[in-house]
């Protein structure tokens, strides 16, 4: 009787052992997981700054102003080109200025052959 | 068990002793357990959940600084983590093969002086190149030479560069904000700079300026061009908000680049529109206007004479465009006559007149969140001279930003608002404005303004502007240099809004000793050069501001036009 009560407490044991063992494992691997997940994260941060600051530095007003000047032949919006909504209607050209379906009419896809 | 039986009678005692001693060492040995597993559940469930957060606790020797973002979210001001490349010259192996690896990644490198540093034993530490970026931190990294790393360090940076410079001020080596907001966030305690830094934090905002970045470019493109075309000395602007006092642009030139500190240093490149006082000259008399309409003393029909000059004391004042004649209010305005602008400040009173400057807050040091903010320069005794000169915008110096907040108050009806750097809501700046004048004399002042667009000295900036509906005064202002004032030194400057009707914005323009040139007759005042400026600003920034042009005015001047050909 005693035998078998301690051969059954000792196959407890063995068990909560392991399974202490394991749970152990997989929580420092857990924890590895978080450190790695956490330096990702702020390298992450770090580069979405990086790319932030960049992306600001490529849209300047002033480095956009110059180019425009440069490439584009726009000039500043005039007052007189503003249409009120309720005019809008009359104000449209009867078909399209530019056709869409021939490309030789539209001139940003001009542009971009020209940039290729 | 059975050979024992006969015995248990004989040591029945015995038997009961050892029994009884199982059960101590049992009760011991629970005990233990007990208060081991009592332990294990407080350390591991109870403190756990609690959360010991001693260990989370980074020690940083930069406070993280938060972002600075425009009202549209434009990045202004930010940290980046950048990488400097050390060297330990003991720990070098082979110098020939590490000043070749390094140089192949790094060209602007120098051969000579990087063999010296590298082959020089003594040292264990030498900065090789500071600052360098991720690629070519990688690239040096995977060429895994001995006795070569990087610290990181951080590193503030303004990606707009000049932009908005005399707003976001600078930081120092060690990150601590010098001028500016990057001052004024320091100022409300660092761990509140830092915590809004930190991106886990919900709370974490970037700070929020009220600045709009496209306002600001092009206000300073333009005065850029109109310090160039008038050969002036310096050049100034602001755009407020007129509803909320939120400044949406801010120009001071020359200015400086915030990513080099040195340049902020020099005296020139100041910011004229808070640390500078200026004798604002006639755009002070639309507040002395307001004044008399506001104390009663004069209404629309009141005239004044203007046609000697007036005399106090052993003092003359002149008109600088002599009418000499009766003038109406109206006309006092539009020539900007500085006798009926006198007259109307003596009708009111010496006192009455102080109170009134005192209430639009020209006696005080205005301080919105800049901490570069200079006092008010002003008359050490008021007397009737100082009355009649402080009517027309001499005598005292003020911040230009006042004369905006004050010129504000008289077209948003009446309400004077404390100017802010920071996003600010119509709620909450209405909570803290203070009714400077009545609402019919903001009308009129309105009118008045308007009218002076239309026929008077602001002429050149409605046409340029058509459609906007400006309204504003004009403002030439002699210079006091060695203890006089000169004639060829001004100052000159416009303050106005638009659209008239129910005005949006204010816009000041200053422009520092502008000569006469080409086009100008001769003439160096400022509907000649500030006024124009001011034209081409508002035509620029009112589509950015969503203010849209009336287009029935655009097509009045086009059919006079056909009438007259």
């Amino acid at each position: 009787m005693l035998k078998v009560i301690n051969s059954i407490l000792v196959m407890i044991l063995l068990v909560s052992a392991f399974v202490v063992y394991s749970l152990e494992y997989s929580i420092k691997q857990g924890e590895r997981d978080i450190v790695v997940a956490k330096k990702k994260t702020r390298q992450a941060q770090e580069t979405i700054k990086l790319l932030d600051a960049e992306w600001s530095m490529l849209t300047q007003p002033e480095r956009l102003q110059r180019l425009a000047i440069e490439h584009l032949k726009l000039e500043s919006i005039k007052a007189g080109q503003f249409i009120p909504r309720n005019m809008l209607a009359s104000k449209l050209p009867d078909r399209p200025v530019h056709d869409p379906s021939n490309s030789k009419n539209d001139p940003i896809a001009r542009m971009l052959e020209d940039l290729n | 068990m059975g050979t024992n039986a006969t015995n248990l009678n004989d040591k029945p005692k015995d038997a009961l002793k050892g029994q009884k001693r199982l059960r101590l060492v049992v009760l011991g040995f629970a005990m233990c357990f007990a208060v081991i597993s009592g332990r294990l559940v407080e350390l591991s469930l109870v403190r756990g959940f609690m959360g010991d957060h001693r260990a989370g606790v980074t020690r940083e020797a930069r406070l993280p600084r938060p972002d600075i973002v425009d009202r549209n979210g434009m990045l202004l001001a930010t940290d980046i983590k950048v990488y400097s490349l050390f060297a330990n010259p003991r720990k070098i192996i082979d110098v020939d093969e590490a000043v070749e690896l390094l140089t192949a990644v790094l060209p602007d490198l120098n051969v000579k002086k990087l063999y010296k540093q590298l082959g020089n034993r003594k040292r264990a530490f030498i900065w090789l190149k500071r600052e360098i970026s991720p690629s070519k931190r990688a690239e040096v990294h995977n060429q895994g030479i001995p006795g070569v790393g990087f610290r990181k360090e951080t590193l503030r940076i303004y990606p707009n560069g000049r932009l908005a410079s005399h707003v976001l001020g600078y930081v120092d080596v060690d990150s601590h904000g010098i001028a500016g907001m990057e001052k004024f966030l320091d100022d409300q305690g660092a761990l509140y700079t830092a915590s809004l830094a930190d991106p886990t934090k919900h709370a974490a905002l970037p700070a929020h300026l009220s600045i709009d970045g496209r306002v600001q470019h092009a206000m300073s493109d333009e005065i850029a061009k109109a310090i160039d075309h008038f050969k002036a000395k310096a050049g100034a602007g602001v755009v407020m908000n007129i509803h909320t006092g939120e400044i949406i642009s801010m120009v001071s030139l020359p200015d400086y680049n915030p990513n080099e500190p040195k340049s902020a240093q020099q005296s020139k490149s100041i910011n004229r529109v808070t640390t500078g006082v200026y004798e604002l000259g006639s755009v002070i008399k639309a507040v002395t206007f307001a004044m008399a309409f506001d104390a009663g003393v004069m209404t629309m029909n009141s005239k004044y004479d203007a046609r000697h000059p007036l005399r106090i004391g052993r003092s003359v004042v002149h008109d600088f465009h002599a009418e000499k004649r009766i003038l109406t209010v109206p006309e006092v305005f539009l020539h900007s006559s500085n006798i009926g602008t006198a007259r109307m400040a003596l009708d009111v009173g010496l006192e009455g007149h102080q109170a009134f400057l005192r209430k639009a807050g020209f006696f005080d040091r205005l301080v919105a969140e800049l901490p570069e903010a200079a006092a008010p320069i002003l008359p050490k005794r008021w007397g009737k001279l100082t009355t009649v000169t402080a009517a027309f915008g001499h005598g005292f110096a003020v911040q230009p930003l006042q004369g905006v907040t004050v010129a504000s108050a008289l077209m948003n009806g009446g309400k004077l608002i404390p100017p802010t750097f920071l996003k600010r809501d119509r709620e909450s700046a209405q909570g803290q404005a203070v009714q400077l004048v009545k609402p019919e004399t903001s009308e009129k002042m309105k009118y008045l303004f308007r009218l002076n667009a239309q026929k008077g000295t602001a002429r050149k900036a409605d046409k340029l502007a058509a459609g906007y509906r400006i309204g504003g005064k004009t403002g030439t202002a002699e210079k006091v240099i060695k203890g006089r004032y000169s004639k060829d030194h001004r100052l000159n400057s416009f303050v106005g809004a638009f659209p008239m009707e129910d005005p949006q914005y204010t816009v000041l323009v200053m422009l520092d000793e502008p000569k006469p040139v080409e086009g100008t007759y001769g003439y160096a005042t400022s509907g000649w050069n500030a006024v124009p400026t001011a034209g081409k600003i508002i035509a620029r920034i009112a589509p950015l501001l969503g203010v849209l042009p009336n287009l029935a005015d655009l097509e009045k001047p086009k059919n006079k036009k056909a009438g007259t050909h």
